[in-house]
């Protein structure tokens, strides 16, 4: 009852803190972050900085509050699990919690590079039926930017918004290099370059190759997206597995002599392990299906 | 008598290292290797200095392909920045080292020779497989990234641009094809660009770039170099589309291992482990 007090202690410490701590820019809901701002910001930061992970993952919270609340999940996490199973499960059950924050901010981060490549095959099909019609690229970025945020709140959207603006008042050329630059993904970086040498290029007679060599490219993106997501699919068994043993050993632990061998030291070494060994199967698992294609 | 047989152990292993390292067919000297030696004269420090007098013997005992293989993963593992400076040979080297550590701690760990020997197994895979699957994922990104790059190249030649000339410009990219252009030019300072890669695409091992540094060189080549480029783009990204339905095919059969140990494996054991301790412990106390 006593670890339970503090555990809430710490939570509701921890709370007030993320609330009140002084925010130099109150962002609002999680939509609002992708905008042109937001990406002008990400531009200007070092890409490995925490800074530009919360930024770039759309989390309105400085880095030391993401700190805290790491330490405050691995502490919560450990408390909580040492109640129904105390000894090495817990501590390695808070290592874990105290992990699974900062992965996931990394995830979210390539996250954004990824959600880029899934709209880019209809960014580039808008493109370049815009330019085919006679449009200019400052004009078609930011119509396509446009008509893409109509469907859905997107990353993509910022960065054609910010890039047709920063044409119109600086050199092109020297646009859509910021946007290579910057781009979290490799494909939007060679979109870039490929409009980069049609801004060259003096734009009508370059069209139909530029929507030649588009299409090709969407072709790329699509199978590549496609192959993805198939691959994806083999990660279920890996989210399922470590759900079912859990269930399974609640189940089991109504039985007091089960229940009583939990607090063994053996048993609880290899609890601590196989739930080790699950969490880094999973990362390198992860790894794979991303690598894949 | 013990003593003895350990006597004649150390007067063997004294022997051998004295064979290998003595009577070794030895490095050429004079003026034309001198001439033949490339001028990069790197002065060895760390783990290499250490492993160097290793490195005679595993040049001269190595099989041919297992270099070759090492050269092509240490490659890649460059490209990406890591392992820089090592070679082939040095490599093996910290292989062989590893693995007479792995045996020697098996065996004044243990006691076992069949744990001396899968000490020495895990000393020498180890470092093969570290390395080895940087270079995968180097290999695999820039594969992927390939047919992407070609489409810049045909662009930046459908505006007219040489095919020197667009190879130069994309390598201005930020990926890894860009990276690996950049290399290239840097590498061909006064040579033939073309041929340049090409050695450097039989250096990577890599299929896919071997193809198409061939055919780049018969572009260059013929009269029509804009439509043959198209062309190439036009084949690599076909050939992608394929492979990239493939491999998210097989992924499947590819995780079975990892799946196997990282999952069933401890969900199996932890299982068992639960329900059967406590009947160990019943049996224990009969």
């Amino acid at each position: 009852m006593t670890i339970m007090i503090s555990v809430a202690g710490l939570l509701s410490t921890t709370l007030v803190l993320l609330l009140w701590y002084p925010k130099s820019i109150r962002t609002g809901r999680l939509a609002d972050l992708y905008t042109v701002d937001s990406a002008r910001t990400l531009s200007s930061l070092d890409q490995k900085s925490l800074d530009y992970k919360l930024l770039a993952s759309g989390l309105s919270i400085k880095p030391v509050t993401f700190r805290l609340l790491c330490i405050a999940a691995g502490i919560g996490g450990a408390v909580i699990t040492w109640l129904f199973l105390p000894g090495l499960p817990a501590i390695v059950v808070g290592g874990i919690v105290f992990y699974v924050p900062g992965a996931w901010l990394n995830d979210r981060v390539k996250s954004r590079g990824r959600k880029i490549d899934q709209l880019l095959p209809i960014g580039i099909g808008r493109i370049a039926a815009g330019l085919l019609a006679g449009g200019s690229v400052p004009d078609v970025l930011q119509q396509v930017g446009e008509s893409l945020e109509i469907e859905m709140t997107n990353p993509l959207t910022p960065e054609f918004v910010l890039t047709a603006s920063e044409m119109r008042i600086k050199d092109r050329v020297e646009a859509l290099r910021s946007l290579a630059a910057r781009s979290p993904s490799v494909s939007l970086a060679n979109l870039a370059q490929l409009l980069e040498g049609y801004t060259e290029a003096g734009g009508r007679a370059y069209t139909g190759v530029l929507m030649d060599i588009s299409m090709r490219v969407q072709q790329i993106l699509i199978a590549r997206n496609r192959a993805q997501a198939k691959a994806g699919d083999s990660l279920v068994s890996a989210k399922v597995l470590p759900v079912v043993l859990v269930l399974i050993l609640i189940y089991l632990s109504q039985d007091p002599m089960v229940r009583a061998s939990l607090t063994a030291v053996p048993v609880q070494i290899v609890i601590g392990v196989a739930m080790a060994a699950m969490v880094a199967g999973y990362v390198i698992i992860r790894s794979m299906i991303m690598e894949a294609v | 008598m013990t003593a003895l047989i350990y006597l004649t152990g150390i007067a063997v292993f004294a022997l051998v290292i004295y064979l290998t390292l003595e009577l070794a067919p030895a490095t050429p000297t004079g003026r034309l290797a001198e001439t033949l030696i490339p001028a990069d004269g790197v002065v060895l420090s760390g783990w290499r200095k250490s492993l160097s007098p290793l490195d005679k013997p595993v040049s001269r005992w190595t099989p041919a392909g297992l270099l070759r293989q090492t050269r092509a993963d240490l490659y890649w593992a460059q490209i990406g920045d890591r392992w820089n400076d090592w070679n082939e040979v040095q490599f093996t080297s910290l292989r062989v080292a590893l693995a007479v550590a792995g045996f020697g701690l098996g065996l004044v760990a243990i006691g076992e020779p069949v744990f001396a020997l899968i000490g020495g197994l895990v000393g020498f895979q180890y470092p093969a497989m570290a390395m080895g699957g940087i270079a995968r994922r180097y290999r695999r990104q820039f594969i992927a990234q390939l047919p992407e790059y070609v489409q810049l190249v045909s662009a930046q030649m459908s505006a007219n641009v040489s095919m020197e000339e667009a190879l130069r410009r994309t390598s201005q990219a930020q990926s890894l094809a860009g990276k690996w252009m950049r290399r290239v030019l840097q590498m061909a300072q006064g040579r033939d660009l073309i041929e340049q890669m090409q050695r450097e695409a039989q250096e990577a091992h890599l299929p896919e770039l071997i193809g198409m540094s061939v055919q780049l060189e018969f572009i260059r080549r013929g009269t029509a170099q804009q439509e043959l480029m198209g062309q190439l783009a036009t084949s690599i990204a076909a050939d992608y589309i394929g492979t990239a339905e493939q491999r998210a095919e097989k992924i499947g059969s590819e995780l079975v291992i990892p799946m196997v140990i990282f999952y069933f494996l401890p969900f199996m054991v932890t299982l068992l482990i639960v329900i059967g301790w406590p009947i160990m412990q019943n049996m224990g106390g009969m």
